[in-house]
Parts: C-alpha cells; sequence; structure tokens
C-alpha cells in the first residue's frame, strides 16, 4: 500500500495554489476509495462473524442475545467510518470550493486514526494509510 | 504529455488495478485486504497520470455506515440463517408455515384480482 502520510504532511506545509489544490483532491479521492473498499470487506466480516454466532448456539434466544452484544461490540466502528465521512466531506468540500483546508486535512487524518483503533478493538485492520503515532 | 496520452497512460493503469485486487487477494497469506489497498494505491497514480495541471475537481465521498451495511444486507442475512437453524421456532413466532401461501378465509367471492380476466384472451 502507497503510504499517503508523507503526501499529506506535506500538503499540509504547502500553499494552496490550484496546483496544491488539485493534488490534495486526487489524494482526497484516493483516501474515499480505500476506505470505501476496506469498509465493505469491515461490513462484510461484521456480518460473516454474526452468522458464526447463530451457527455456534444453542437456541435461537442464544442467537439473538449473541447478535445484540455483537452488535453493540461493533457500534464504535459505524461511529467512527461516520465521523471519518463527515471530516472527509468537509475537507473534499473545501477543494471542490478551490480554498482548501489544512485543518479539515488534519481532522481526516485524525479521524482515520480513530477508525483504525475502533476496527482494532474488534480485531480487524484498515490499511496504514495515515501514521497515527501509535 | 498530451491530455489524450495521459487519459490512455491512466486506463492501462487502472485496467492492471482491476486485476492486482482480487488477485492478491486469492493469494494464501496475504489477506483481504491488501488487495484492495494494492488496488487503491494503484488507482492513486492512475488519477495521478489523468490529472495532470488541468484536471477538474471531482472527490469521490466515503460512504456512510447505513449505506455500508444495506450492501451486505446483515441483518436480513442474520434472520435467514436464524430461521433456517430454528424453523419451528421461526413457525411459532410467526404463526404461519414458511412454505405454505396463506388461506383465504374471507366470506364471500374471491377478490377482485381473481376475476380481473377478459375471456376473449383465453
Amino acid at each position: 500500500m502507497i503510504r499517503l502520510a508523507v503526501l499529506l504532511a506535506a500538503l499540509l506545509c504547502a500553499g494552496c495554489g490550484p496546483t496544491a489544490i488539485q493534488t490534495q483532491a486526487t489524494a482526497a479521492n484516493t483516501i474515499a476509495r480505500a476506505a470505501n473498499a476496506s469498509t465493505a470487506s469491515l461490513a462484510e466480516t461484521y456480518t460473516l462473524r454474526g452468522e458464526a454466532l447463530i451457527d455456534g448456539s444453542s437456541s435461537r434466544n442464544e442467537a439473538l442475545a449473541l447478535l445484540q452484544a455483537h452488535r453493540e461490540q461493533w457500534r464504535p466502528v459505524w461511529a467512527a467510518i461516520d465521523a471519518l465521512a463527515s471530516a472527509h466531506d468537509l475537507w473534499a468540500t473545501s477543494l471542490e470550493s478551490g480554498i482548501g483546508s489544512a485543518e479539515a486535512a488534519a481532522a481526516l487524518m485524525a479521524a482515520w486514526c480513530d477508525l483504525a483503533e475502533a476496527v482494532r478493538a474488534v480485531g480487524e485492520r484498515v490499511p496504514a494509510i495515515v501514521r497515527c503515532g501509535r | 504529455m498530451t491530455t489524450a496520452s495521459r487519459r490512455i497512460a491512466a486506463q492501462v493503469i487502472e485496467g492492471i488495478s482491476a486485476g492486482a485486487g482480487p488477485g492478491l487477494s486469492a493469494i494464501p497469506g496475504v489477506g483481504p485486504i491488501v488487495g484492495p489497498a494494492v488496488a487503491a494505491g494503484l488507482g492513486l497514480v492512475a488519477d495521478l497520470v489523468r490529472a495532470g495541471d488541468d484536471a477538474p475537481i471531482v472527490i469521490g465521498r466515503i460512504r456512510r455506515s447505513p449505506e455500508i451495511l444495506d450492501r451486505v444486507r446483515a441483518e436480513a442475512r442474520w434472520e435467514r440463517r436464524l430461521d433456517e437453524r430454528w424453523p419451528e421456532t421461526e413457525r411459532r413466532r410467526t404463526g404461519t408455515q414458511p412454505s405454505m401461501p396463506a388461506v383465504d378465509t374471507e366470506p364471500g367471492p374471491p377478490p377482485d384480482i381473481y376475476l380481473d380476466i377478459d375471456l376473449e384472451d383465453l
């Protein structure tokens, strides 16, 4: 996986002339693709684990209880994805407006790290496109 | 590099990207994350090649959780799996036989839908 951290760090220090905006937009678009690919994979894992819980249960009630616990365990992951999407929207909109925002880019990176942590808590991982300092 | 040649080069890279994702994921030990990640990385290269200096800004968006979960239909798949494993419970729960149509117990003639037949068409 190509590490975008260096690219993003450079972008934060760069001015926001037309070329810098275009380059950031390309990075933002690629991050969206990587995020969507990763979250699709996560959702499939989430579903398969739920099915495995059903298969390993001895009664319907036991399966329903396990599924509810499973939903609760994964709730932070979905919340982190929504927060990431919001941060990305903000950054993307600023770029599409031709303005660009270093703060929005930084917020996106923080949101990605939060997602990585939430995903790690359920035993999965997302691509390390941002260095999270852990 | 002209716009046309950039576009062609980007298409070639995207072709490689399209094959690389599933191909890498199929290799034992590589894992399901690496394939899409490499494909996304190649997508970045394609974007950079295509962009040049004067491309319009078009940025994709990250999908939110309801859409992600709708795509995999997790809840529906679990419900189906539950019904497969415990069909007796399902019948008690819904009060119907899963494989049989509901019986019309209403008095009077059948619903109009059964009578809406033009005999000349038969």
